[in-house]
């Protein structure tokens, strides 16, 4: 009876009860997934950002130049187990001081035995290591050292056994054990984790790559195939 | 003088006239609740479809910008191989004694009177073997030995011998590479 005396206090009422429930209950809901959407907004503004200073940075840089520095880094530490670039440098290094080589042995490894499992490990720096037997005047020894190790490929001098051949000491008999290194390529680093910083050379790098510029480069000559050449040998047997 | 408050009207129509003002109240904070929900809808809404569309319009600039990074990924790659090498190499050269050039400043400093017999360079240890022929070469020769023993990387152990052979004075140096 009184409930009825109050019946058109409900439909407002229930309007009132309705907005403040939904206030209540949903719009900080809404407003939590708002600023959600907002702090995503702000992460993707800063990789925006960052994308776009490295695609700046990036396409300033001039290919010519990188592609001159990364061959510098290949000249100094090759790729592969290159012989022919490392007797190149070795007869470089030998013509450089006057000295004359007298045999050059490439020290073959460890070779397993039948049935022998070894794990193979992958090394970042292989070593390839060497015996260089040279003779030349003695007054051009600290010549030849100096050229051996301000060569590219990078040389490392293991031991040296000097013997005078004549006991006036004109000229010396040298047996070097050298070691030159090679590493193959990497994919230590992902593209997409390539950092801003990551993209410009150090100071510390900058003046490496200025250092290893002032070390004597040795050419890498092609070896061109036949076909290329154009030419066909009459027998395949003679040289 | 306080003013007296009468109201004449019969109980009925007082509580009529009240439940009209309640009514009228009611309806007016309902309509206020209601606008208030619906600017707040719509603001959240038009919030929610702004930060939408700027979100969308970043992904596409993203997106964008990482085919234009794509196109020069051989860049990246050379540059970051680049990198990668130099910290080889560094670390090679850093690992390199410079043997050759201390061995060959250790030559030159040997008087003119005398011949390295042998040199032998086994990891840490140099041995050098040699003849001096003259008493003022051997007196040269020990001079510049001082000299050699203040230089810090490497630094001189030892003479083995220092013996008058038939030539000369016999010589074996041995020199250490300091850690």
């Amino acid at each position: 009876m009184r409930i009825k005396k109050y019946h058109f206090a409900i439909i407002p009422v229930l309007v009132i009860l309705t907005a403040l429930l939904s206030l209540i209950f949903i719009m900080p809901g809404q407003i939590r997934s708002l600023a959600k959407q907002r702090g995503e907004i702000e992460s993707i503004k800063k990789d925006v950002k960052e994308q776009g200073a490295k695609y700046l940075l990036i396409s300033s840089l001039n290919k010519e130049t990188l592609e001159q520095q990364a061959s510098l880094a290949v000249a100094a530490l090759p790729e592969d187990k290159n012989v022919f670039y490392v007797l190149r440098g070795v007869k470089d290094i030998s013509a450089e001081a006057g000295f004359l080589i007298k045999s050059l042995k490439f020290a073959p490894g460890e070779i397993s035995k039948a049935g022998e499992k070894k794990k193979l490990v992958k090394k970042r720096i292989e070593e390839l290591p060497l015996t260089l037997k040279v003779v030349g005047p003695f007054g051009e020894i600290s010549d030849f050292f100096e050229a051996v190790e301000n060569r590219l490929p990078l040389f490392q001098i293991k031991g040296i056994e000097l013997v005078n051949s004549e006991k006036t000491g004109e000229s010396v008999n040298l047996r070097l054990e050298l070691i030159t290194f090679y590493s193959p390529p990497s994919t230590v680093y992902k593209k997409e984790v390539v950092r801003l910083e990551d993209l410009i050379l150090s100071e510390k790098e900058s003046d490496f790559l200025n250092n290893l510029s002032s070390f004597k480069r040795t050419t890498i000559v092609g070896r061109k195939s036949q076909s290329e050449k154009g030419e066909k040998r009459e027998s395949p047997f003679l040289f | 003088m306080k003013k007296l408050k009468i109201n004449l009207l019969p109980t009925a129509t007082r509580f009529q006239l009240s439940q009209i003002k309640l009514a009228r109240r009611l309806k007016l904070a309902a309509y206020s609740m209601l606008g208030f929900w619906l600017v707040a809808a719509a603001a959240l809404l038009s919030l929610k479809f702004f930060l939408n569309y700027q979100k969308q319009r970043l992904i596409g600039q993203k997106k964008r910008l990482e085919d234009s990074l794509r196109e020069l990924s051989p860049q990246i790659e050379l540059q970051q191989g680049l990198r990668w090498r130099l910290k080889l190499a560094a670390e090679v050269l850093e690992k390199r004694p410079s043997l050759g050039q201390k061995l060959g400043q250790i030559m030159s400093s040997f008087p003119i009177e005398s011949v390295v017999n042998n040199v032998r360079v086994k990891k840490s240890k140099t041995e050098i073997n040699g003849t001096i022929f003259t008493l003022p070469a051997l007196a040269e020769f020990e001079k510049k030995l001082v000299m050699l023993n203040k230089e810090r990387e490497y630094s001189l152990v030892k003479i083995n011998s220092l013996v008058r052979g038939g030539n000369g004075w016999n010589f074996t140096l041995e020199l250490k590479r300091e850690q």
